[in-house]
């Protein structure tokens, strides 16, 4: 499909939804893979670990803490080992392959954290952790998804660097070195292992909080009734219904609330009817805000 | 704009082919299939032991340390399989040599230590994860070779030990200027626990191939036995 923002309407009622294409194919098959790829990685991983669960000396011995051999994947520490050296190449792949992919598209620039997406972290870490207000949704991923998901890409990057220095500390002797030596890359593989794992349940609480139209487009591509504003404005609709982005001055709805019919300029509230007018802050672009039908 | 409309039937067949074409990745399922897995595996492993051959440079040194970075001897671990001393008689012991050389036969402890003697700090890896800094002391494996005249062209060398534990080294590393028959560690003949009374030292491999108490040496152009660990399901290159 060409077309990056569609209107779907139902056969059977006058009603129609936006749909926007936000995930490219290639986008969600490494997203899968990787899905698949860290679980094998950290399983395999902790069943690596559990052979010597500790960062101090052999002897004596101090364990830092237990991992449950059910919780790991392989069985033993050559099982462990045979699944880690086999995906770690499917995993540097993936990675490869998704890094460059978005380079060369130019897909990046829609979920890179730049020094721009500073101001608006801490209004979103207020919504979602703090009962704050929900800041009006502008463009495909929020500041704080942008920092998250650049984040999860530096840890990825990370764990292989890492792993390589533990791999071949003597052949990748430099990279091991930078790291502090074999016995300090250990303990910063590991710790990136966790941040990972930290990203992980952020990550999955986050997706089931928003909805299931959200998650079907990692696998389809397609997100039906996105929260911010796409690409292509569809006309005003001949009859009253709620309004979606439009260029009709008139039913510009100018906060964040659902709306039940349509605001004309004459409504009571008295504010002029402006695409700008909104409660908080100017909006950061000059189209309003398409709100989800419930 | 009408052909930025689409009826929902139609997208919803839009939305399962885009769906379908995530097929790709139900491939990573074979995995999970009890019959592929093994040999799944395997393969994965051999492609990283191919992987490791390749980065493996010939004259790249793995890290020497200090005296004073040494891991007290105390503190040296002792990993066997089998027994921490299988009772080598030193007055009769000999290493066997035999394959693709010019002279196989029986070197005595002296012979061998008729070579130039190295001293080197490095870096003791297990396969378990743990690692300590000791001083080992003994002679290049290149120049043993060089002594027992071994085929330049051969591929492998393969060791067995007095408490049946058996390992074998690619030709490369065999060369490499940090991989030493060993019989001293911290400046003293080796201690019966820690192999006596030679053992190989090999800073550019994981623990396990560097091995103890040695009684017989080939060199071949095929190998037959990578080693007791290697043949359990452990990497048999294991480069570091």
């Amino acid at each position: 499909m060409s077309e990056a923002v569609l209107e779907i309407t139902s056969v059977k009622s006058e009603e129609s939804e936006m749909a926007v294409y936000e995930h490219p194919l290639l986008v969600r098959i490494c997203h899968w893979l990787n899905v698949g790829s860290l679980f094998v990685m950290i399983g395999s991983g902790l069943q690596i670990f559990r052979a010597f669960p500790s960062f101090g000396p052999k002897i004596p011995q101090v364990n830092l803490l237990h991992w449950p051999r059910p919780f790991a994947l392989g069985g033993w520490l050559g099982g462990g080992l045979q699944w880690h050296l086999t995906f770690m190449w499917i995993y540097m792949a993936t990675g490869l392959v998704y890094i460059g992919y978005q380079l060369v598209t130019g897909n990046y620039r829609q979920v890179l954290f730049v020094p721009r997406d500073i101001p608006g972290i801490w209004p979103m870490v207020r919504h979602y952790f703090f009962f704050g207000p929900k800041p009006p949704a502008t463009e495909a991923y929020n500041p704080l998804q942008k920092q998250a998901y650049t984040t999860v890409l530096i840890l990825g990057v990370l764990s292989v660097l890492t792993g390589f220095a533990i791999w071949k500390p003597a052949q990748f002797s430099w990279l091991a070195w930078l790291m502090g030596g074999f016995h300090y890359a250990r303990i910063w593989h590991f710790a990136v292992m966790w941040a990972i794992i930290f990203f992980i349940f952020g990550h999955l609480v986050m997706v089931i909080l928003h909805g299931w139209s959200n998650f079907v487009s990692m696998l389809t591509g397609w997100k039906t009734n996105p929260d911010y504003p796409v690409g292509w404005q569809m006309p005003a609709p001949p009859v009253a219904t709620p309004a979606e982005a439009t260029e009709d001055d008139s039913i510009k709805h100018p906060t964040n609330e659902p709306i039940k019919e349509p605001i004309d300029a004459e409504s009571s509230s008295g504010k002029s009817a402006s695409p700008l007018a909104t409660h908080d802050e100017p909006s950061q672009n000059e189209q309003s805000q398409s709100e989800p039908r419930n | 704009m009408p052909e930025l409309k689409i009826p929902d039937r139609k997208f919803n067949r839009l939305s399962r082919r885009e769906l379908f074409k995530l097929a790709p990745v139900v491939a990573l399922g074979a995995f999970a299939i009890p019959k592929f897995q093994q040999p799944l595996l395997k393969k994965g492993l051999a492609f990283s032991d191919w992987a490791s051959s390749k980065l493996f440079r010939p004259n790249h040194l793995a890290p020497t340390f200090s005296n004073a970075q040494l891991t007290p001897f105390d503190r040296f671990p002792l990993n066997g399989y089998d027994v921490e001393d299988p009772g080598v008689d030193f007055d009769v012991w000999s290493l066997t040599v035999s394959g693709a050389v010019q002279k196989p036969g029986d070197y005595k402890l002296a012979q061998i230590q008729s070579l130039p003697k190295i001293t080197q700090n490095v870096r003791h890896i297990c396969v378990e994860g743990w690692d300590v800094i000791g001083r080992f002391g003994g002679v290049r494996l290149s120049d043993f070779l060089q002594m027992i005249g071994a085929d330049p062209t051969a591929k492998f060398i393969s060791v067995e030990c007095a408490d049946d534990y058996y390992e074998s080294l690619d030709m490369a590393t065999a060369m490499h200027p940090q991989t030493l028959l060993c019989y001293e560690m911290y400046d003293r003949p080796l201690t019966r626990e820690h192999g006596a009374p030679l053992r190989l030292n090999i800073p550019t491999k994981i623990g396990y191939k560097q091995a103890k108490y040695l009684t017989d040496l080939k060199v071949s152009h095929v190998l037959e036995r990578a080693g007791y660990w290697e043949d359990q399901g452990y990497s048999e290159f294991y480069g570091l």
